[in-house]
């Protein structure tokens, strides 16, 4: 994995496969798109760029997530069969085991930098589209002006048929 | 009304790149306005001269004309003018697109205290012949929407069209949108989207092209193409030459934009669309592109020399077709609206 990071605001930067930002942003991405990142790179005057080498933590973090995974769904299945034979009611363990393994999952995406590149565009809409800027002020825009027709009839129609 | 209870307004807010159109439930009409602005160079003008003209003057000393006045001001002065959207989708090249927009649609929108407000706004659909995604797009405007209070939601611009149009049919047909971005089409049964797509040639196409031909600014063959083209007739009934030129070179962009079009729809039907359509539909061409006049016959004349893979009844504008969209938006939102009570 590679990561960049473009501080000068007011750059739109779109790659197909990852999606389209507006600088400043920081931004993870495989080693097989490194071409197409230059390219767009390139394509909006910016020479001075440097990319981060992101793997080695990334490999550590995805081994020892395996394992954890691993390790949880053999503790589930030992269990269940401790359960059979001692025909113990245990259910209300087992539920309980369910519930700590989604929680210990959605701690492990949370933690897990592979997730972040996936879910980037979402993180790049969160932080980076710009809203109305303050010292713009309202103003009364002259527009040209048409009829409305009646549209009583049609409005009826279509939330008939959508019902 | 209940004490307490907010009135409700709908509204249809088509976002074109030309034009942003704007439909309420309370009122008889329609707002239009030119979606382009102008920057002015600031140590060049005295703000005095602009009184009866729209402009914004930000904090950081860049005064914008925006709106038709932009539009007006830049034909006078051989300018040409920014546009916060680009092929139908907000424009990468300006940095101050989405301030222009949010402030655009604000004002267009207008006086939205103590109501309780629903708006159904207009996106295009994925383009088949440009690489560039819708996503961005929309969510910029729910965010600006959403920042003025206004539960919103996205409609595909063709389907929009279906609504206004076809409830003879009960919303099914067939639309196709030609704005200034790009062209997009739409199919409906029974008020369901069954298929869209888009391509990226619409009136900017053909705007574009004939002023690299004749060398003229891309807004001025735009004005001269509003004011007096007419497909009907000759270039040559026009007196003065050198509006019969661009007119010439119009008629013929024109033509060849309507040809690619239905190509484009015919090879996309036979090539992707898995939707067996088995009736004959209404096609509804509409946007301001088919405005001029003689454009419905044009386009009838060059789809009967096409072996279409699709049976139409019929092929019909909007009475319309600049406001058809923003129309269409406000039938789905205030169908929305009864059913949400």
């Amino acid at each position: 994995m590679l990561k960049l990071k473009i501080n000068k605001p007011g750059i739109f930067f779109s790659i197909d496969k990852l999606g389209s930002f507006h600088s400043p942003f920081e931004l993870q991405f495989p080693d097989s798109l490194k071409g197409l990142v230059e390219t767009e790179l390139i394509k909006n005057g910016i020479r001075n760029y440097l990319f981060e080498i992101d793997t080695p933590v990334t490999k550590v973090k995805q081994e020892s997530v395996k394992e954890l995974k691993s390790f949880i769904t053999e503790a589930k299945k030992e269990l269940s069969k401790e359960v059979e034979n001692k025909n113990l009611d245990l259910s209300e363990v087992l539920k309980k085991l369910d519930d700590l393994q989604s929680l210990v999952y959605k701690v492990i995406q949370k933690a897990e930098p592979g997730s972040a590149m996936t879910k980037q565009p979402e993180i790049e809409e969160e932080i980076f589209i710009p809203r109305l800027s303050e010292k713009i002020s309202v103003v009364d825009l002259s527009v040209k002006t048409t009829k409305k027709d009646d549209i009583d009839s049609r409005v009826n129609l279509l939330s008939t048929m959508n019902k | 009304m209940e004490k307490g209870k907010k009135e409700i307004l709908g509204i249809g807010c088509d976002i074109g790149t030309m034009n942003i159109c704007c439909a309420r439930s309370d009122s008889e009409e329609i707002k239009i306005t030119r979606n382009v602005f102008l920057p002015v160079d600031r140590e060049n003008i005295n703000i005095s001269e602009l009184t009866s003209i729209n402009y914004v003057e930000t904090g950081d000393g860049n005064v914008f004309i925006i709106g038709d006045d932009a539009f007006k001001f830049a034909n006078i002065f051989g300018k040409e003018v920014s546009r916060p959207m680009q092929k139908g989708l907000i424009s990468p090249k300006e940095i101050n697109a989405i301030d222009i927009l949010s402030l655009i649609i604000k004002s267009l929108i207008g006086e939205i205290k103590d109501k309780e407000v629903y708006c159904a706004y207009s996106i295009p659909a994925e383009s088949i012949d440009e690489g560039r995604s819708i996503t961005y797009h929309e969510k910029v405007f729910s965010r600006i929407l959403g920042d003025l209070g206004i539960n919103h939601t996205a409609v595909n611009e063709g389907l929009a069209i279906i609504y206004e149009n076809c409830s003879n049919e009960k919303f099914s047909g067939i639309a196709i949108s030609m704005g200034a971005g790009m062209t997009n089409c739409a199919v409906a049964f029974k008020g369901i989207e069954a298929v869209k797509f888009s391509t990226s040639r619409s009136g900017d196409w053909v705007d574009n092209e004939v002023s690299k031909s004749l060398g003229l600014i891309q807004n001025r063959v735009t004005s001269i193409k509003e004011k007096y083209l007419n497909l009907e007739e000759s270039y040559t009934a026009q007196q003065d030459k050198k509006i019969a030129r661009v007119i010439e070179a119009l008629q013929f962009y024109y033509s060849s934009l309507i040809n690619y079009t239905i190509k484009k729809i015919i090879s996309e039907f036979k090539e992707k669309v898995e939707v067996e359509i088995s009736e004959s539909l209404p096609l509804v061409v509409s946007g301001g592109t088919s405005l001029p006049t003689g454009f419905l016959n044009l386009f009838k004349t060059s789809l009967s020399s096409y072996s279409l893979p699709f049976q139409i009844s019929e092929v019909r504008q909007p009475k319309n077709p600049l406001t058809a969209v923003s129309q269409g938006l406000l039938i789905r939102t205030m169908s929305d609206v009864k059913r949400l009570k």
